[in-house]
């Protein structure tokens, strides 16, 4: 419940705090985004198996979002940034998705 | 939760060439909370003992930077469609506002040009002299195609096949350049003294060339049927066409399902070209 306060806080001070992102971050933020959904999905379900840990949890948190926009910016020097967007995009999307469908037969048992 | 690595004993499985992505499926988790969960068991016999404050400050403040990451993304996002599409309105605006002034001024310079062929005309009428250059003059800008022409003469209408995919050579079932080059070059031969396609007054300087499959007369695109009109004797015109090398042409293009239809017409109207002649200049004098 906290968490969702959290988030709900999150978002509510995005849109009162009206905070623009330089121009030249704006191509990492989707990618950051994705990487840090990673991150909360995995922290989620460290919590329901009852193995949560902060320290790795803030750790692979800003580590993700970290490298996932490090990934994206060397593409990007590279010209392929393109393409290492998708990569890491079907990674952590796969993530996410086997993360997310574990929380839910946790919480609905199905 | 079955332990990573566990698949992997045993046989080699099918998949082993999909380690990657099976390897993504099997380890979803952070394998550091797994290692130090393990840590902690061997630390203290109650694992479950620190866990116990499930909803930790860092886990809130997790939250909390990705409620603002998304609601920044998604305001920066709908702030750059609003830009995009603002811009894309006011090129748009600028781009129509050009084009009705291009009319406008095309429309002066005709309605200019008018007025200076008419005080010519009556400038030339007061003398006998000015009476014969006129002549000339009338004489030499239909031939150039500056003035609008009319009389007798002979239309040609081409279209493409049908169908002309169902054809044998689809290529060859439609009207190419090369036709309609052939047919007009046909019609100067049998004697034609104005040309027009499509209501395109052909000079000397008119090109008839084909660009992405659309025939371009002096860089209008045209679409089919070509309604090719020359002005001429009607009674000898229809005949020596047929018998010269535009009705040859004619005769091959049929064989490839190209329509074509040729009349004697009594009366033609063909408009004028609008030429722009461009002189050479010294280099000393553009500059």
């Amino acid at each position: 419940m906290i968490p969702a306060i959290g988030l709900l806080a999150g978002v509510i001070a995005g849109l009162l705090l009206d905070v623009s992102v330089p121009l030249a971050l704006q191509p990492y933020l989707p990618i950051a985004i994705v990487a840090a959904l990673d991150a909360v999905f995995g922290g989620i379900k460290a919590v329901m198996e009852g193995i949560f840990d902060d320290k790795v949890f803030v750790v692979s948190f800003v580590a993700n979002v970290l490298i996932a926009a490090l990934i994206v910016f060397l593409g990007d020097q590279l010209g392929v940034g393109a393409q290492l967007s998708t990569a890491v995009i079907v990674v952590l999307g796969i993530r996410i998705f086997t993360n997310v469908a574990s929380i839910r037969r946790e919480v609905f048992g199905a | 939760m079955t332990a990573p690595g566990a698949k992997s004993a045993g046989t080699r499985p099918r998949d082993a060439s999909m380690s990657l992505l099976n390897n993504i499926f099997a380890q979803p988790l952070e394998p550091g909370y797994e290692r130090a969960a393990q840590r902690r068991r061997n630390e203290s016999e109650d694992p479950h003992a620190r866990s116990k404050n499930r909803f930790s400050p860092a886990l809130v403040i997790g939250m909390l930077a990705l409620g603002l990451l998304l609601t920044v993304a998604a305001l920066q996002a709908q702030g750059q469609a609003g830009i995009a599409s603002a811009e894309r309105e006011g090129l748009i605006e600028r781009i129509r506002s050009q084009e009705s002034q291009t009319e406008r001024l095309q429309d002066t310079v005709d309605e200019l040009q008018a007025e200076i062929n008419e005080l010519e005309d009556v400038e030339l009428r007061k003398t006998a002299e000015g009476q014969r250059v006129r002549e000339e003059l009338q004489r030499l800008q239909q031939a150039a195609g500056t003035l609008p022409v009319s009389g007798p003469g002979v239309s040609v209408i081409l279209d493409d096949a049908e169908n002309p995919e169902a054809a044998e050579r689809p290529d060859m079932a439609r009207v190419l350049d090369v036709d309609l080059r052939n047919v007009v070059n046909g019609l100067w031969l049998a004697g034609a003294e104005a040309i027009s396609i499509n209501g395109q007054r052909l000079t000397a300087l008119s090109a008839i060339r084909i660009a992405d499959n659309v025939i371009h007369v002096q860089n209008q695109p045209m679409r089919p049927p070509y309604h090719v009109k020359a002005i001429g004797d009607s009674q000898t015109l229809p005949h020596e066409f047929n018998e010269g090398p535009g009705g040859d042409m004619l005769r091959v293009a049929a064989s490839y399902d190209v329509e074509s239809f040729v009349r004697a017409e009594e009366s033609l109207v063909l408009p004028a070209a609008s030429m722009d002649l461009l002189y050479a200049k010294h280099p000393r004098e553009a500059s």
